[in-house]
């Protein structure tokens, strides 16, 4: 090597065709930004290779004062930052989504209780699950409910299995009980069952 | 320059050192004038542009994937900043007390700066070419194969038959000569 250390306008020099290495790049950059006379002969380096190559060019404008003023008002968020930015952004749509979930329970859970319980419950018979009475979820609404007919709606719903019919075996089925039930109706009346 | 030094530029400033795309703005702010000056002509308008081209990029640099040059997506950013500078100028009404006819082709009546600039362009490669054939003989020929025939380095040093500081020195010091030559004529 001709010269014993490379000075940075060596350095300018390789850069240009691409032979600097990382090291001489970072430190270049750093040195670049402190000295005006070095970012002169990178900048009359590259305008002499762009006129060998008869690239079209205004020599005389001079744009990097301007825009590094802009830079440095307006600094470029690193890419770890922006990486750190999303995971930080994923973590609020995540807390947004569970603190949503978390204060709409109360609204739904009853809802979801109600709808779970008469689904696990359609396949056994009443007798097994005596704590629920399905007119229970009807009782909450704000019909008034016949007391009587309550009561002989049970007594048959307690005999009856949904899967396998009437546990009695003897004896017709008493649907004349029914039909002093509140809800009780022919399939072609039209009904206003209660919202929730 | 090639596309890896423009790729450690752009990793250097995504790196968050923004200082490394300085490097760029002086590397290309000649070039990308010329290129904006085919579409506007009025010099204060092509600063404007060129400016507003930079920064753009600069923004938009985290959108940069290097599945093409640096300079190509640059070009890219610069066309459409003109066209739509161009765009907005239309319906901008004209800024001077002249005719609606002539406000039509105020764009010729700006055209003051291009001979001037093209002068100084012809010029100044006459300037770049009469500094190459003053080089001394060894520094001529490891400048001419690098830069005419796009030789690396390490093909110059076969050619030459010396080590790549060498060729590395010797080319260095052919662009120091000729940066010498062309300082005072750009002053």
């Amino acid at each position: 090597m001709e010269g014993m250390v490379s000075t940075d306008n060596e350095i300018l020099s390789a850069l240009l065709d691409g032979e600097a290495t990382d090291f001489e790049l970072r430190r270049l950059v750093a040195d670049v930004h402190k000295s005006k006379e070095l970012a002169e002969k990178w900048r009359r380096y590259s305008l002499v290779q762009d006129i060998i190559h008869s690239r079209d060019v205004i020599p005389s404008l001079s744009l990097s004062d301007r825009i590094k003023d802009y830079i440095e008002k307006n600094p470029q968020k690193s890419r770890r930052d922006s990486r750190w930015m999303s995971g930080v952004a994923k973590l609020a749509i995540s807390a947004s989504v569970a603190f949503a979930i978390v204060f709409s329970m109360p609204y739904f859970l009853p809802i979801l209780e109600e709808t779970q319980s008469v689904v696990l419950n359609s396949s056994s018979t009443i007798e097994e699950n005596n704590n629920i009475s399905y007119l229970e979820l009807y009782s909450k609404s704000e019909h008034r409910i016949d007391p009587a007919a309550k009561k002989r709606l049970d007594e048959y719903i307690s005999r009856i299995n949904f899967n396998g019919g009437v546990t009695e075996t003897t004896g017709p089925l008493p649907i004349e009980a029914l039909r002093d039930s509140p809800l009780y109706r022919l399939v072609n009346d039209t009904v206003d069952f209660p919202s929730r | 320059m090639s596309n890896d030094t423009d790729q450690q530029l752009v990793n250097r400033v995504l790196a968050g050192n923004n200082s490394a795309f300085n490097l760029l703005v002086l590397r290309y702010q000649s070039r990308v004038a010329g290129l904006v000056s085919r579409f506007i002509f009025d010099k204060s308008e092509i600063e404007d542009v060129c400016q507003e081209s930079f920064i753009k990029a600069f923004r938009a640099i985290k959108t940069f994937r290097g599945d093409s040059s640096f300079y190509t997506w640059l070009h890219r950013i610069a066309v459409n900043t003109a066209k739509n500078h161009l765009i907005s100028r239309s319906r901008r009404p004209p800024q001077t007390d002249i005719e609606l006819d002539v406000a039509e082709t105020s764009s010729i009546l700006v055209n003051n700066e291009g001979p001037e600039e093209t002068f100084s362009t012809a010029e100044l490669k006459l300037v770049i070419e009469s500094a190459i054939d003053g080089l001394p003989e060894e520094l001529r020929t490891t400048y001419t194969l690098r830069e005419f025939h796009g030789m690396a380095y390490d093909d110059i040093t076969k050619v030459m038959g010396c080590p790549v500081g060498t060729v590395r020195s010797r080319i260095f010091r052919a662009r120091d000569l000729i940066d010498n030559k062309i300082k005072d004529f750009l002053s």
